[in-house]
């Protein structure tokens, strides 16, 4: 059988490689003028010396905004990768988003450098 | 905001688009946050990480939406000789970094006649990109990687697969360079010249399948390595596998396809995951126990004490065993069902609390050190899974304790059976994944399919 590609005339007109998105555009909140006086939210994995990290994030940041005040890692639930499989993550998601709002938080900080 | 490491920042951004945030901000952290001492770590936080924090989460937003689509890849795009083509497509970072085959409108509806399916038809949503994948789509990338159009219903029974929620396809960028690799089974094989003899991820139609699958995952999933897909030292490319079915028909063993519910005459296509290809193992003798042993002894030796002992509950936790026809037979001509060998395995293969000690405190891929007593603490290990005097006897213990073991997995269904590779050696070897159920989809054929492969002009079966 003959390779398809050599009945093909020169050059070569392409079509794209790449696919149609479906994911639709969600609005950000707006961002804060200051920390100072704000409420920021912790949400770690377990991993990655999150537990190091953060107190040390909080100190750098109160140096800097003495009235900005957290609610550490240890009172949100884990956001394990189990917890984020497909068939979990809009519960997951729902849950953090819950926990977020009920501690007032206007700003959260995730990621833990990994 | 999220702190992420270099490598990762735009693998943040990447997600937040695909999520649908137009402007996912993220703080870095230039270091290496396992390894660094506390004082490496401080002075990267006060210098790089907190300043960026800060403005992550005060300099106004300035997108709006989301890029605007990439359309649905049937517009022509370009227009050049061969070299030219492929300059484009790499320059772009669309391609493996192999030469591709220009996909041009004709090859691809060439490729569409071998589906029923119609060409802008959903076959899935491939995450974390997000994308609405068509026969199109897949079309164009069977084209480039040099598929033959009849490999089509192959490709699109696969990607159905890639995209099914159980495979959990978005997981596999995670750094442990976890694979895809697919298994054929049923009439196509046979009749496409699938190979499952010696050699044969490497033969046959096997790698231009393999490569469409891996472009696929690549340009449409949007698992670009090193940018969404972050295996630390990188991916192969996909294997693909067909099982040896006349062999497994000879010893009264039912293939794959056959234990997930289809009918012989079925023609499916497995997907699975791997982070290794591994060592392979010699079992030699013909008593049943002991190559079970061994066989249980690579099992844990491909895995992870350290995700075993937290993914006791997990679906997703498999260890895929690839076995040659001989080794199978040894248990065959024992009596031993395959149900009965993967039970043989799950019991020796076992992990003892000094090995998950070890690798849950020392190498931790998440650097938290724990132990076993930590994991039993908070719940993630069962006490119940732990049980004495499950080693085999010749298993070297070398510490007080030892005795004291774990299974690699919740149950033998986490150890499926493959029976492939060449027929005249005793080999055996096994595929790990902590993120992915093996999830199997059914060919769909177009109604002329056996015109179609009579006109191919193969004789009992295609070598293309």
């Amino acid at each position: 059988m003959d390779h398809p590609n050599t009945t093909e005339a020169l050059p070569y007109e392409v079509v794209s490689p790449l696919g149609e998105p479906v994911a639709e555009a969600i609005a950000m909140a707006p961002r804060l003028d200051t920390l100072d006086g704000k409420t920021i939210g912790e949400i770690w994995n377990g991993g990655f010396r999150g537990d190091e990290t953060f107190p040390v994030i909080e100190r750098l940041l109160q140096e800097r905004y003495p009235r900005v005040k957290f609610i550490p890692y240890r009172e949100f639930s884990l956001a394990t990768i189990a917890s984020l499989h497909p068939e979990k993550k809009r519960r997951t998601l729902e849950r953090f988003r819950k926990e977020l709002q009920e501690r007032g938080c206007d700003a959260v900080i995730t990621g833990n450098g990994a | 905001m999220t702190i992420a490491a270099t490598s990762f920042l735009n693998l943040v951004k990447q997600t937040g688009r695909a999520e649908g945030l137009p402007e996912l901000r993220s703080a870095e952290y230039p270091g290496t946050i396992s390894l660094d001492s506390a004082g490496t770590m401080h002075r990267y936080l006060r210098e790089k990480t907190v300043p960026e924090i800060i403005e992550a989460l005060t300099r106004p937003i300035e997108k709006r939406g989301i890029p605007a689509g990439t359309g649905r890849g049937q517009e022509r795009i370009f227009r050049g000789r061969l070299r030219e083509v492929n300059d484009f497509f790499f320059s772009r970072g669309w391609t493996d970094g192999l030469a591709i085959i220009p996909p041009t409108p004709n090859l691809v509806e060439e490729f569409l006649q071998w589906t029923p399916l119609p060409p802008d038809a959903e076959v899935a949503i491939l995450r974390p990109a997000f994308v609405r994948v068509t026969p199109w789509n897949i079309a164009v990338h069977g084209v480039m990687a040099g598929c033959r159009p009849a490999h089509m219903p192959i490709l699109v029974a696969a990607v159905e697969a890639m995209g099914d929620p159980r495979y959990n396809l978005e997981q596999l960028g995670s750094t442990g360079g976890w694979n895809m690799f697919f298994v054929i089974n049923g009439p196509i094989g046979k009749t496409l010249g699938i190979e499952n003899g010696v050699s044969l991820v490497s033969r046959g139609a096997n790698p231009v399948i393999g490569r469409a699958l891996g472009l696929i995952r690549h340009n449409l999933a949007g698992h670009r390595p090193g940018e969404v897909y972050m295996g630390t030292f990188g991916y192969f490319l996909p294997p693909v596998f067909a099982e040896n079915e006349e062999a497994l028909e000879n010893m009264g063993w039912k293939p794959y396809h056959v234990d997930a519910g289809y009918d012989r005459e079925t023609s499916t296509v497995t997907v699975g995951g791997t982070a290794n290809w591994g060592y392979q193992m010699y079992p030699t003798g013909s008593e049943p126990e002991r190559i079970a042993q061994l066989l249980a002894y690579d099992v844990a030796r491909s895995g992870s004490p350290n995700h075993s002992v937290g993914q006791q509950e997990s679906p997703r936790l498999i260890f895929t065993i690839f076995m040659t026809p001989g080794v199978a037979r040894v248990f065959a001509e024992a009596g031993y069902t395959k149900e009965k060998v993967k039970a043989a395995i799950w019991r020796y293969a076992r992990y003892t609390l000094a090995e998950v000690d070890l690798e849950s405190y020392y190498g931790a891929h998440e650097g938290q050190r724990e132990t076993h007593q930590d994991f039993l603490r908070k719940g993630k290990l069962p006490e119940r899974v732990i049980e004495m005097g499950k080693l085999p006897p010749w298993f070297p213990r070398v510490m007080e304790g030892e005795d004291a073991t774990i299974p690699v997995a919740p149950s033998p269904n986490h150890l499926p059976i493959l029976v492939c590779g060449d027929p005249t050696r005793n080999k055996s070897m096994t595929f790990y994944t902590m993120y992915n159920a093996l999830v199997t989809k059914p060919v769909k054929l177009p109604a002329d399919w056996e015109r179609r492969v009579r006109n191919l002009g193969c004789r009992e079966e295609c070598r293309f």
